[in-house]
């Protein structure tokens, strides 16, 4: 059981979410909060890799949530829902790796066993 | 012993009806007994700024003022004022700087937790 679940539902830039997600998650880590992340619905965009943002002046999302995968440890699950991906029609072979997917009944579990829903 | 109840606030005072809300849910509470707690965060952090115009509307820096009077805590992210430019001088009284930390230190003593965000 996850003392919180950190629910990502919208896909990066058009809104802060994302970015703020990303935040909270640096944030539940660095303070040793037992953590579950979800990237589900246009969330699951968060997961492409390889986002380019040029002279944008954004940050790339794919890139800071690549590194969290690469550091995470047993604090931090991170989940992708598989029907959202199936839905946004994007290749398994171009999202980043190093995260469990979970179906329906799987997201219910997350979600629902955690103590405290942040939702981006 | 009082159940706490932390909303956390992350919208404009006047795109969103979250402020409404936050509010109506807030004095609701408070009046229940309860601790209640609004952790402002992102674009939240704007509905605690002093001498806001507001008509028409749920005029946020009044109607959190009126609660912070009435025992509401207010804690708005250190990070996202420094991101914005709002200076100390404009926060409403009794809403003050916190942070990330403080924000996980009250989401593990509350009872309940709302989001009011996009």
């Amino acid at each position: 059981m996850s003392e919180l679940c950190i629910l990502v539902r919208t896909a990066p830039y058009s809104k802060i979410n994302a970015a703020e997600a990303v935040r909270h998650i640096n944030g539940a880590v660095a303070n040793n909060v037992k953590t579950s992340v979800v990237f589900v619905d246009d969330g699951v965009y968060c997961l492409k890799d390889n986002q380019e943002m040029g002279d944008s002046g954004f940050t790339s999302i794919s890139a800071a949530v690549g590194q969290i995968i690469e550091h995470k440890d047993e604090m931090l699950k991170i989940y992708m829902h598989k029907g959202s991906l199936n839905e946004c029609g994007i290749g398994s072979e171009r999202m980043l790796s190093g995260f469990e997917v979970v179906d329906d009944n799987g997201l219910a579990r997350v979600v629902g066993s955690a103590k405290t829903l942040m939702i981006f | 012993m009082s159940k706490t109840i932390t909303i956390l606030l992350s919208t404009t005072p006047y795109s969103f009806e979250n402020t409404h809300t936050a509010a109506r849910i807030a004095e609701a509470a408070l009046a229940k007994g309860y601790e209640v707690i609004v952790f402002a965060s992102g674009d939240g952090v704007h509905n605690f700024t002093k001498e806001q115009k507001a008509k028409g509307i749920t005029n946020a820096s009044e109607v959190f003022s009126k609660l912070i009077e009435k025992g509401l805590s207010v804690e708005l992210c250190g990070t996202c004022l420094v991101f914005r430019g709002i200076k100390k001088e404009t926060h409403l009284d009794g809403a003050n700087p916190s942070s990330l930390t403080k924000l996980f230190e009250i989401t593990r003593k509350s009872d309940v937790f709302i989001n009011l965000g996009m």
